[in-house]
């Protein structure tokens, strides 16, 4: 009896405590922002206000005037612009919806450590958010109006989410950043974004980093090496003109899909890179009346294939001399294939010295599957 | 061998009794703590880490060939006279205490990070204790099937770190071997506290029926053991690199926020969901173990007052888990109890072998 009588108790005690009495919270008091926005405040006369923060909230109640807001706040720090904006917001900011991390390029050129490190320490904030820089300042982004799509948060997310699946655009989400600003060798590359209006917003090239600073950006054309010589998979349109005798014969468009291999071999204290760009893929359109699939009149698959490769070869050769001379860190992530033979004894020497002193040999490999449905 | 049918368990059972006692808390900080001195060899650690439970495994299997139907408290009784034997035992029984006392505050803290921050770590705490009492009172028999029930759950919740392998680099496992034999073997001390539970064999030796196979289920719980921790180190290991891993408290849990899953938005909280039932398999194991060891020790009727027997103890896991002010301290005590682990898994069995060893006639007696 009385051991039936404590069980009760203590069961009562436990059902009393399960629904979760602290951490009960209504989704109308919740403020849940999408997007997080992250940059350098002015200079003010107190000099304390570092960072300014803002969000892209999506407004939750039905029949209001806007559908989201976007609320900018200065602060010391990250978390003092969220104890700031709680003075005059009545919802409790919860970081959990978190998409898309946008930053200030003057924040980025100063180390984007202090702002990411809030969003990787929160157990809440899922590693998937995708990251982006925005040339400029991000004050613009409040002026942004997108009418076909609820709030910009919306439009940013599927933007880049999408964008290294489709077309020859990086990719970088929280975790991939957080692990490469970190790990020996490797150093991140995050998009730019560019307002062109008041409602068109593009990504406009690539942040090359040197662990968490901003040092370079370089144009799409660029981004497009890039992205193959660092193997970043997904696939591109790629523009193709054939000419004979200095005669345009052909121009066309292939869709490719890309990997890389890498090897590396070494001699002392000479390393060489041998990366090979593998492009795999279909003839989408092409503007001459030859065909493909015919024994008159052809045009060879392998004369759009040879000028592909050679274009591409040229092109990355070109950012890899760039890379090495100029920027001076390894965005292209070889690295990690030397430290994978010889990690002991270089862990301590690959940041400074390394990628700017070893040969670099770029192979392109191009392989043309497909026609579509015409000869 | 134990004659009530509430405290005998199958040779089987005994398997996932040691699985129950040792994989827990220890899984989600482990590749954290296996890289940091083996860096990507860290896995190779994992492995070598087995070796000092298997150790005791094999001392524990012996003595109990010797002393086949004595419980701990009678043997070392037996062996080292009522009062010091009373005090070796208590000791153990002690051990365990602080053990459970620590599995449950890190039980407490994971969830309060991940899934209820607002919620204090004493009520977390609380309510596990609850369910574990609730468990133990039942005996050797309720316990030993739970433990069955709770590992196929386990090999369904592992399943949930194939995912993350999408963003896997297998560079950063390499160059195998390249961390150098003395780094492995000093990540493989730290790694074998993943392995603390194993000494529960102490207890539940005379309750299983079957001792000629009590040396193949132990060998067999420790391989799945290893098998669980080499999974998640090397997952962990694929996806973060050896570097990165030592800026993350519970590797194991974030590997679940590198991916996105439609629907289920945060797979760590689907993932703790059932997490967290399993992991308090070792507090219900160790309550039950200590308990019965208390019972026995105290010369009590094992009927009338085991289950009040185990609500004390559970009670003084419970107190014994709120002492560490904070999670930095929490990790602290848990480095005690790792140090504590051998000399509970291989001090123990050999002082008994010692003692037994100098006291061949007794021995006899018993065999």
């Amino acid at each position: 009896m009385l051991r039936r009588a404590c069980a009760i108790f203590l069961i009562g005690i436990g059902l009393f405590v399960l629904p979760g009495c602290w951490d009960y919270q209504d989704l109308d008091e919740l403020s849940l922002p999408i997007v997080g926005i992250y940059d350098l405040a002015k200079p003010s006369e107190k000099n304390e206000e570092k960072v300014k923060v803002a969000g892209i909230f999506p407004v939750l109640y039905p029949k209001t005037e806007g559908r989201y807001t976007i609320v900018y706040e200065n602060g010391q720090t990250v978390g003092q612009t969220r104890e700031k904006r709680n003075y005059y917001s009545p919802e409790t900011l919860n970081v959990g919806m978190l998409q898309v991390g946008i930053y200030g390029e003057k924040l980025a050129r100063k180390g984007l450590h202090g702002a990411s490190d809030i969003l990787y320490r929160a157990p809440k904030v899922k590693n998937t958010i995708y990251m982006a820089v925005l040339e400029g300042g991000t004050e613009a982004l409040s002026k942004l109006k997108l009418k076909d799509y609820p709030n910009p948060g919306v439009y940013l997310f599927g933007l880049l989410k999408t964008a290294q699946k489709k077309s020859f655009l990086p990719t970088t989400t929280l975790h991939l950043y957080g692990v490469q600003e970190v790990t020996a060798g490797k150093n991140p590359v995050i998009p730019l974004l560019k307002m062109k209006s008041n409602s068109r917003i593009e990504i406009s090239g690539t942040g090359i980093f040197k662990k968490d600073k901003l040092i370079a950006k370089i144009d799409l054309k660029d981004t497009r090496s890039l992205v193959m010589l660092r193997g970043l998979e997904g696939e591109g349109s790629i523009p193709f003109i054939v000419e004979k005798n200095g005669e345009k014969i052909d121009e066309g468009s292939v869709l490719v899909k890309r990997s890389r291999k890498v090897r590396v071999t070494r001699k002392g204290d000479d390393f060489t890179f041998f990366i090979t760009v593998k492009l795999q893929g279909d003839v989408i359109e092409h503007s001459s009346q030859k065909f493909f699939i015919d024994t008159k009149n052809t045009m060879p698959l392998e004369e759009i294939q040879t000028v592909i490769k050679r274009e591409i070869e040229r092109d990355c050769r070109k950012f890899t001399q760039r890379m090495q001379e100029e920027f001076k860190v390894d965005c292209i992530d070889v690295t990690k294939y030397a430290l994978a033979k010889w990690r002991k004894e270089l862990k301590d020497k690959v940041e400074e010295g390394f990628i700017e002193n070893v040969k670099i040999v770029v192979d392109v490999e191009v392989k043309i599957k497909g026609v579509g449905v015409l000869t | 061998m134990e004659d009530n049918p509430r405290f005998q368990i199958t040779s089987k059972q005994s398997i996932f009794f040691i699985i129950g006692s040792t994989v827990a808390t220890g899984i989600l900080s482990l590749p954290r703590v296996a890289s940091a001195d083996a860096g990507q060899d860290g896995w190779i650690s994992v492995i070598l880490g087995v070796c000092a439970p298997l150790i005791s495994l094999l001392l524990i299997e012996r003595l109990g060939r010797l002393f086949p139907n004595l419980t701990m408290v009678e043997i070392a009784q037996l062996l080292f006279g009522k009062f010091l034997g009373s005090v070796i035992t208590a000791g153990f029984i002690a051990y365990m205490i602080f053990f459970q006392s620590i599995v449950l505050r890190l039980i407490a803290e994971i969830t309060a990070v991940f899934a209820l921050p607002k919620t204090p770590t004493s009520v977390i705490a609380l309510l596990s204790i609850i369910s574990v009492i609730y468990i133990a009172q039942k005996g050797a028999k309720v316990v030993g099937r739970l433990n069955e029930l709770l590992f196929y759950i386990l090999l369904f919740d592992l399943l949930l770190l194939l995912p993350p392998l999408k963003v896997a680099d297998y560079t950063n496992l390499l160059p195998v071997g390249g961390a150098g034999l003395t780094a492995i073997v000093k990540g493989a001390l730290p790694t074998a506290f993943a392995y603390e539970g194993m000494e529960v064999l102490l207890i539940i030796y005379p309750m299983v029926t079957k001792k000629n196979e009590v040396l193949k289920a132990g060998v067999t719980a420790l391989g799945i053991a290893m098998l669980i921790y080499l999974m998640a180190t090397v997952i962990a290991l694929l996806v973060f690199g050896a570097e990165i891993l030592q800026h993350i408290i519970w590797p194991t849990v974030v590997l679940f926020k590198v991916v996105d899953v439609p629907v289920i938005e945060r797979l760590e909280v689907f993932f703790l969901a059932f997490w967290m039932g399993l992991v308090s398999r070792p507090v219900m194991n160790m309550c039950f173990a200590s308990s019965y060891s208390l019972t026995r020790l105290l010369k009590l009727d094992m009927e009338q007052y085991y289950s009040y027997m185990v609500i004390l103890v559970g009670l003084s896991i419970y107190v014994v888990a709120l002492i560490p002010d904070n999670i930095v301290q929490t990790f602290k005590f848990a480095t005690y109890g790792g140090y504590a682990f051998f000399i509970a898994a291989i001090g123990y069995p050999l002082l008994f072998h010692l003692a037994a060893f100098l006291q061949k006639g007794k021995v006899k007696q018993y065999a």
